[in-house]
């Protein structure tokens, strides 16, 4: 999966937020060397030339990159957050990065959102220390990776919130889909009031086969179109399982259980798109369930990937 | 063969465990270790082993599900409604007549359907309540919908 598109820009045209909490900020030829004021914060921002649309196709970001180095561990780079545009689309806080020398530091975008309206990097910086060698961080650059994804479009219908997070499961599903060039994008959301359907007939959960429940929840498709795939959250299956894939035809989806793991809505869209059980706790397609994987995140191996491929329920960018 | 704790335990993980192969090869002890899932707190597991008990139609079985839809954690009271089905009539109506009074929705509409043809005077009455009083539109109508006995 090769990157389609890689911006950088210089450490020089480093922009500060609070002029008056730092000491100094010098440019020399190699990066900008900022000074800040004891026990100050501070926020820096780099603006990433943005070509959004390259031959006819809209870019989505795969991650941002930094380059710097800190004097000491008391000028701390704490927070990493990205917009595009007025939009935030990945934030990492808490961070406590105090690298001695310049290397390349990447930050993960998860759900490969396309690109609109131009790429800003925000930097929140801590300086606690006494001396200006311990308040000093030195930017060298910044930059971006663009790539063009694969998509499988899912719309998420709640009849009941389940223990792990809906938002959980999603960022659990983007670690294994995402690095085989498989972006999963969220669509819509709604709460479906379905009472009679909360714990919903699946029969022997067998493909291709539905029950009249399953045909009734399934009918629910608002916002939905062709190709798109619906995860049906439901308080409990009857009989009890994690999920159930079977779907009627042409209404291509899932239930989920309110107790289900966090991989468990990956492995269900992963028999939507055609993938079956393998005996291999450490794949998503495990047969003796993603309980018990062993070495998170799973795999999906090449035979699948491809399979996932061939489904016209991925979407080519 | 009986199978094995470890494989027991792999076959019930399974996000859609295959109910009907695993059944064969169940025995007293595989049932005693339903048992000791079926109480615990792992709910996935528990509502697995509670439907996996009642469909074994063993006595130790029917004891599993009897005591789960006593328990106080929902996911396996309807566990325990699902596996209603399963059990020998006797006990099937004993459970029913606990779990009918249960205000879930989905717990009484798996109750309805196991026992619908019930000559039980005690649960039939209870139906008749419910098919007047119920707030559920769904669940009156699903008692509305049962076939009627002959006079
Ligand atoms: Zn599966």
């Amino acid at each position: 999966m090769a990157i389609t598109q890689a911006m950088w820009i210089h450490g020089h045209s480093i922009k500060v937020e609070y002029h008056d909490r730092i000491k100094s900020i010098r440019r020399a030829g190699f990066f900008a060397r900022i000074t800040g004021k004891p026990n100050t914060t501070n926020w820096f921002h780099f603006s990433i030339p943005t070509t959004v649309i390259v031959n006819d196709k809209r870019q989505m970001i795969d991650s941002v990159m930094l380059r710097f180095r800190s004097g000491s561990n008391k000028a701390k780079v704490t927070n990493v957050d990205i917009y595009d545009g007025d939009w935030k689309i990945a934030a990492y806080d808490n961070l406590g990065l105090y690298p001695a020398t310049f290397g390349l530091q990447r930050f993960n975008v998860p759900g490969k959102p396309e690109i609109s309206w131009g790429v800003g990097i925000s930097i929140g910086v801590s300086f606690t220390g006494t001396t200006d060698a311990q308040n000093t961080i030195e930017f060298s650059s910044a930059g971006c990776d663009f790539n063009l994804f694969e998509s499988v479009r899912l719309h998420f219908k709640v009849l009941t919130t389940p223990t792990v997070s809906i938002d959980q499961m999603l960022a659990s599903m983007r670690e294994v889909y995402e690095p085989v060039g498989v972006r999963v994008v969220r669509m819509s959301d709604e709460n479906l009031d379905l009472p009679s359907l909360n714990t919903v007939d699946v029969g022997e959960c067998k493909r291709g086969i539905t029950t009249a429940e399953q045909n009734t929840l399934f009918n629910h498709r608002n916002n939905v179109v062709a190709n798109d795939v619906v995860v049906y959250f439901v308080e409990a299956t009857n009989p009890p399982y994690n999920g159930c894939a079977a779907h009627p035809d042409g209404k291509p989806g899932a239930v989920v259980a309110s107790c289900a793991t966090r991989w468990t809505m990956g492995h269900e869209v992963g028999h939507v798109l055609g993938l079956s059980h393998v005996d291999n706790n450490d794949r998503l397609m495990t047969g003796n369930g993603t309980g018990n994987i062993t070495n998170p995140p799973p795999d999906l191996i090449s035979s699948e990937i491809t399979t996932m491929q061939n489904s016209n329920l991925t979407v080519n960018p | 063969m009986a199978i094995s704790e470890k494989d027991l335990l792999l076959a019930l993980g399974n996000e859609e465990p295959r109910y009907l192969e695993i059944l064969p090869k169940l025995d007293e002890k595989a049932i005693a270790i339903l048992s000791v899932l079926s109480k615990g707190n792992d709910t996935m597991m528990a509502t697995k082993a509670i439907f996996l008990a009642g469909l074994s139609k063993t006595l130790s079985g029917a004891v599993i599900v009897e005591t789960a839809s006593k328990s106080a954690v929902k996911l396996k009271r309807i566990a325990a409604a699902s596996a209603m089905e399963h059990l020998p009539e006797e006990k099937r109506e004993k459970i029913a007549l606990k779990l009918i009074d249960d205000a879930d929705i989905s717990i009484q509409k798996l109750v309805i359907r196991a026992t619908g043809n019930s000559k039980s005077v005690k649960l039939k009455e209870k139906f008749t309540r419910l098919s007047k009083e119920s707030p559920s539109g769904y669940i009156r109508e699903l008692i509305s919908a049962l076939p009627q006995p002959m006079p």
